[in-house]
This record gives structure tokens, sequence and C-alpha cells, in this order.
């Protein structure tokens, strides 16, 4: 009696698991289904139809990571537009090149849901982060100065001196208005 | 009889032209000293050209030109109708050398935008921008909405009378001051307050959200700049949105209100009279304006459940509203949004606050509160007069700073400039519907090009027609000047023409 039971509640473990283990599964499918990869010009002009939904995306960090108490602010461009990242404080903290004229910002993966107009960031277009991946480190951009540009303004440079000579003569020889 | 143009008159208008370059030229000296200081050399070198080129221009024009004959009105209108044009070409020229422009049309489009405070851009790439070109980008619209011929009237011309023909063609006829030269100076020196307040606290703003304070007083002031003149560029590409900030947003609003005011207000409040305000036929209309415009804008993103709160509504909602009233253009939605979640109504409200603009004398654009309030009393004085007994005599009054009667004058004057603003924005709707943009979207741009508020619903983008980008480049120049330097330069031209 006592291994019929031993046995029943073996078997009813077993059942359970192999049911969860299949759901996690499925649940898993369904996630990965559910997430999509996208610009920000795709949820910019189909905001409706991306709202509250998990997506991922790719971009450059540009301009600054904002720190707003335990979350920071981050806008990333995907050369098709530029959106907003409300990411926990610790989740960016990885990121160490923010793109400017000087430099090529991070190239980061969010993965995060998107609201059309969060209700709890009082109305903003953004994307909640999940998880934020360094796909690439950015770099300190060399401009080399172009030849062209010092002698073109060397040989205006000379030209501006001879019309001001001529201006200087002009105003020498006429009297001054009273 | 028409008469032809002489030579006289070519170098009058030359000379006063060359001083207006030569002024362009000495205010590319500022951006210089921003690449100097963040060590960006080719943009240093972009400015060094620029800045050798309209020496050169201006002092050729000088040497052809050089005269000590004073402007007559025909001759101030079209120094100013061309000194703008010139402004805008001479202005693209480093904005052109920077690599973030398709085209050199491209960015004499985002000067003009620039110098006539309207905010349009086809900037590509801000991220990456230059200090330098971002800061000149925003100069550009603080020297435009001073009025670059204020600038030029307050330091380089010497007749008070030709000063006065300049400063009227550049639309502004109101004097604070009896000499235009001291009203010139007082126009800068309220600014140059201002400046100085509003970048200090807009950067304070940025500074506790989250960015380095050098980057945030950067920041301050090119928002401020573009905000107290109502022009609408930023330096990120998101615009306003970028920041993510509800105070910061407060803080601009604030800005564009008080760019929108009558600068004769800001005098009359400097020197102590605060009743003025509630007083001031201009600022009870741009009120009530306000007002009228928000419900339809509310009502129509209510109806549509455009945003889930209240707070949200009126955060995206009168925002924009003011954006639109003061000619600002800052944004917090992106221009798609407009079209694909803002319904008909709430775009009508924008149309039609963009399309009234703020008050006169002030830096914004459009038709303006004190025409707005002319016309409606002159409405309402016929109403009365076709109620009442045939012999009564009806004297409609107003108070703008001082009390004053209505004149035929002022009314026609104020009837005028609206159909021509009116014409103005259907012109450009319909140049915008044959190249295929729907109607909505067109006037929406056609309006916010010729009234100067730089908001966008899409359609002004790198790739847009060359002829359209043409076309928003003349509705901003003539809209900023309010026609009539405009219809005066064409009259030069017939005469030069057709002239005996």
């Amino acid at each position: 009696m006592h291994k019929m039971f031993v046995r029943k509640i073996i078997a009813g473990i077993v059942c359970v698991t192999v049911v969860l283990s299949n759901a996690g599964v499925l649940l898993a499918k369904n996630d990965s289904e559910d997430v999509l990869r996208v610009t920000a010009a795709q949820l910019i002009q189909k905001a409706k139809d991306f709202n509250g939904k998990t997506v991922i995306i790719q971009g450059e960090v540009i301009g600054d990571v904002m720190p707003r108490g335990e979350f920071a602010w981050l806008n990333i461009d995907d050369t098709s537009h530029a959106i907003g990242v409300w990411a926990p404080k610790a989740m960016v903290s990885g990121i160490r090149y923010t793109g400017d004229y000087q430099y090529k910002g991070d190239t980061i993966e969010v993965r995060g849901r998107f609201f059309r107009a969060d209700a709890d960031l009082s109305g903003e277009l953004c994307i909640r982060a999940q998880k934020i991946i360094t796909l690439k480190e950015g770099y300190r951009t060399f401009r080399i100065l172009r030849p062209a540009k010092a002698e073109i303004s060397l040989a205006l440079s000379l030209v501006v001196f001879c019309l001001g000579s001529i201006i200087l003569f002009i105003r020498k020889r006429t009297p001054a208005r009273k | 009889m028409i008469l032809r143009p002489q030579f006289s008159d070519f170098k009058v208008i030359g000379f006063y032209l060359s001083k207006l370059v030569i002024g362009v030229a000495l205010f590319m000296v500022l951006p210089m000293a921003v690449a100097f200081l963040a060590k960006e050399l080719n943009p240093l070198y972009d400015f060094f050209i620029s800045f050798l080129a309209c020496l050169i221009l201006g002092s050729i024009l000088y040497i052809v030109c050089y005269t000590k004959e004073e402007a007559r009105w025909s001759h101030g209108m079209v120094v100013v109708s061309l000194a703008w044009a010139l402004a805008a070409i001479l202005g693209a020229l480093p904005l052109f050398l920077s690599g973030h422009f398709n085209s050199f049309l491209d960015a004499v489009f985002e000067a003009m935008s620039g110098f006539t405070t309207s905010g349009l851009t086809l900037a590509q790439d801000l991220g990456h921008m230059s200090y330098a070109h971002n800061f000149w980008r925003h100069l550009m619209m603080f020297l435009g909405g001073q009025g670059i011929v204020v600038i030029v009237l307050a330091y380089f011309v010497r007749g008070a009378t030709g000063a006065f023909r300049l400063y009227v063609g550049e639309g502004r006829d109101e004097r604070l001051l009896p000499d235009i030269r001291q009203t010139a100076r007082f126009i800068w020196m309220v600014s140059a307050v201002y400046l100085v307040l509003g970048t200090l606290t807009l950067g304070i703003i940025l500074f506790f959200e989250g960015m380095p304070f050098l980057k945030s007083i950067f920041h301050g002031v090119c928002i401020f700049m573009t905000g107290f003149d109502t022009g609408g560029f930023a330096p990120q590409q998101q615009n306003v949105m970028y920041y993510h900030s509800l105070a910061f947003e407060i803080g601009t609003l604030m800005v564009m209100l008080l760019g929108a005011i009558n600068f004769k207000l800001h005098y009359v409040l400097w020197t102590g009279n605060r009743k003025e305000i509630w007083r001031n036929i201009e600022t009870r209309t741009l009120f009530f304006a306000i007002m009228f415009a928000f419900v339809l804008v509310a009502l129509g993103l209510s109806k549509m459940h455009v945003y889930p709160t209240a707070l949200a509504l009126f955060r995206k909602g009168f925002y924009h509203l003011i954006s639109a009233q003061t000619g600002t253009g800052f944004q917090v939605v992106y221009s798609d949004q407009f079209v694909n979640e803002w319904n008909g109504l709430s775009l009508a409200g924008l149309i039609l606050a963009m399309s009234l603009g703020g008050c006169i004398c002030s830096t914004t654009g459009a038709i303006k509160m004190l025409r707005i309030g002319i016309i409606t009393k002159t409405f309402i004085s016929d109403v009365k007069r076709h109620i009442s007994p045939a012999l009564t005599v009806l004297i409609e009054k107003m108070h703008h700073i001082k009390d004053s009667i209505l004149t035929d004058a002022q009314m026609r004057s104020a009837c005028l400039v609206t159909i021509a603003y009116i014409v103005v924005y259907v012109t450009g709707a319909v140049i915008g519907m044959l190249y295929g943009y729907p109607f909505v979207e067109s006037l929406f741009e056609s309006t916010s090009a010729a009234a100067n508020v730089g908001l966008s619903c899409g359609i002004t983008n790198p790739g847009m027609p060359d002829g359209l980008k043409i076309v928003y480049i003349v509705q901003m120049w003539a809209g900023r000047l309010e026609f009539m330097s405009v219809f005066v330069l064409i009259g030069f031209v017939v005469a030069l023409i057709k002239g005996k």
C-alpha cells in the first residue's frame, strides 16, 4: 500500500514536471514569437500597433545618459530615427561612449516594452528596457583637417587684406560726417 | 508713371547691404570661438572661410556703393528684403561645409529657417554635429529673432531717419524710445538680460536632470536662444523630446511665452506698469486665442483617447499649442505622430494657433494678436452700427499701451496683412497638394513655414522635392517680413523693367 502511494506520488511529480517543462517551452516559444525586431522609424510610424509589445532594437547611444533616481534616460539612433529608452541605472552602467561630434557612441541592443504614451512617464513615447547588450563599443573619431580648407582660407585672407586696404584708403580720403 | 531706379538708388541699397553683410561676418566670430574652445578644427576653418567670404562681399559692396545719401522708404524696404535673403545664403556657407546637408539648397533652407525663426530643419545626423555648427544654427535664430537689421541699426548705421526706415521694413513699427537706435539697443539689452537668466534656468534644470554641467549650459543657451526668439531649433534630432523632462518643458513654455510678448510691453512692464498686461488688447486677445485653440486640441485628443492621462494630454496638447501659437515649433511628439495619432480637430486647433501667432513687435511670425484684436473690434463695431439708430456715431477704442481710437487706416492695414497671410498659407498648401501631399498635411506645413513656426507633420525632410523647398524658403522669408518689404522689392524690380 505504502509502495503504491510512493509510486503514485513519483508518477504525479513526473507528470507535473513534464507538463510544467512543456509549458515553459510553450511560454518561451510564445515569448520569442512576441518579441519583434524593429527600427525606431517603425515604432514611431506604427506606434499604435506596437504599443505595449516587447521589441528588440539596435542603435547607437547618442548625446547623454541622463540618470533620474534609480533609472536613467538614454537615446539611441538607428539611422532611421532616434528614440528614448528608459532603463534601470544598473543596466546602463556598461555604456562607455555616447555619440557626438568627437565620439561614435556604443552600439547597443535593447530588449524592452514599447509604449506609445507611457502613463507612468506622463505620456512619453519610449522603450522600457528589460535587457541591454553592448554590441560594439564606441570610439573617438579623429577628423583630419582637409588641406583645401587651409589653402582657401589663405587665399581669401589675402583678398580681404587687399580690400581692407582699399576701404581704409577711401575712409582716409573722405572727411568724416558731423 | 513709374520711375526707373537710378544708379544712386542701387548705391544706397548696396551700401546699406554692405554693412549688413559685414555684420553677418562679425557674428561668425562667435561660432569660431566655440569651435576653438571645443577643439573642433574642421568647423573652425568652415567658419573662417565663411567669415572671409562675407568680408569680401561686404567690402566689395562698400567700395563700389560708397555713398553719403540716406535711405528713403523704398530703399529701406528693398534693403531689408534683400538683406534677409543674402543673410540666409551667407549663413548657409558654414552649414554646407559641415557635411550635414545634402545640398547647398538644403543649407540655405536651414539658414532661412534659422534667420526667420521658423525652425523647420533639413539637417542630418544632428547627434554628431559639431558644437560650433550647432551653435551657429541657434545663433542665427537669436539674431533673426531680434532682427538682423535691428542689430546693424544699433551699432552700424549713423543716420536716425534711414535707420527707422530699415526698422519698419523689418516688420516692426513700434518705437520704444524716441531714437530708433536707442530702441534697437533697448531690444538687445532686454534680450541679453533674458538670455543670461534663461540660460541659467534651463541649464540648471538640465543639470539636475542628469546632464553634465558644461553640456547643460550649452543646451540651455541654445534652447533659450531658439525658445525666446520663437525659433524652434534644438541641438538634437528629437528636439525637446530628447530631454525627457517635464520640468524642462515647463521652463521652455515660459521662455516661449516671454518671446511672444510685444517688446513694448516688456518695456512697460520693466518700467513698473504691471497692470498693462491685463489691459492690453494684444495680451487679452492672446489669452482668448490660446483658450479657444486649446479647447479644439483637447477635444480632438480626448475624443480619440490619444493620451492615457490628463497630465499626458496637457503635456503634449498644451505644449504644442503654445509652441504653435508663439511660432516656436518645439516638439515633444514626433512629426509622424501628428498625422498618425492626432485627429483633424486637434490638428485644426494647431493650424489655427500657428496662423494667428503672438504679439506684434515680438519675435513671432504670423498674423499676430493686435491685428486679430483690431479685426474683432471692427467686426463688433460694424454689428453695433447696424443695430444702432441711423444717426448714431460710434467710436471704437482700444487699449494698447495707451488708450486710442481705432482708425479706418488701422482696420484696413490689419485686414490687408491678414488676407496676405491667408493667401500665402493657402497657396503653399495648394503647391504641396500639387506635389502629391494630402490637404491637411500640406496646409499644416505651409502655415508652419509662412507663419515661421517650425512644427512639422513630416513633409519637411531632406528627401522632399526641391521645388517645395524653394516654396517654403520664400514663404518663410515673406512671412517674416510681413510682406510689405517684399511687395516693395517686387515693385522695385517692376520699376527697373517698366520704368521710364
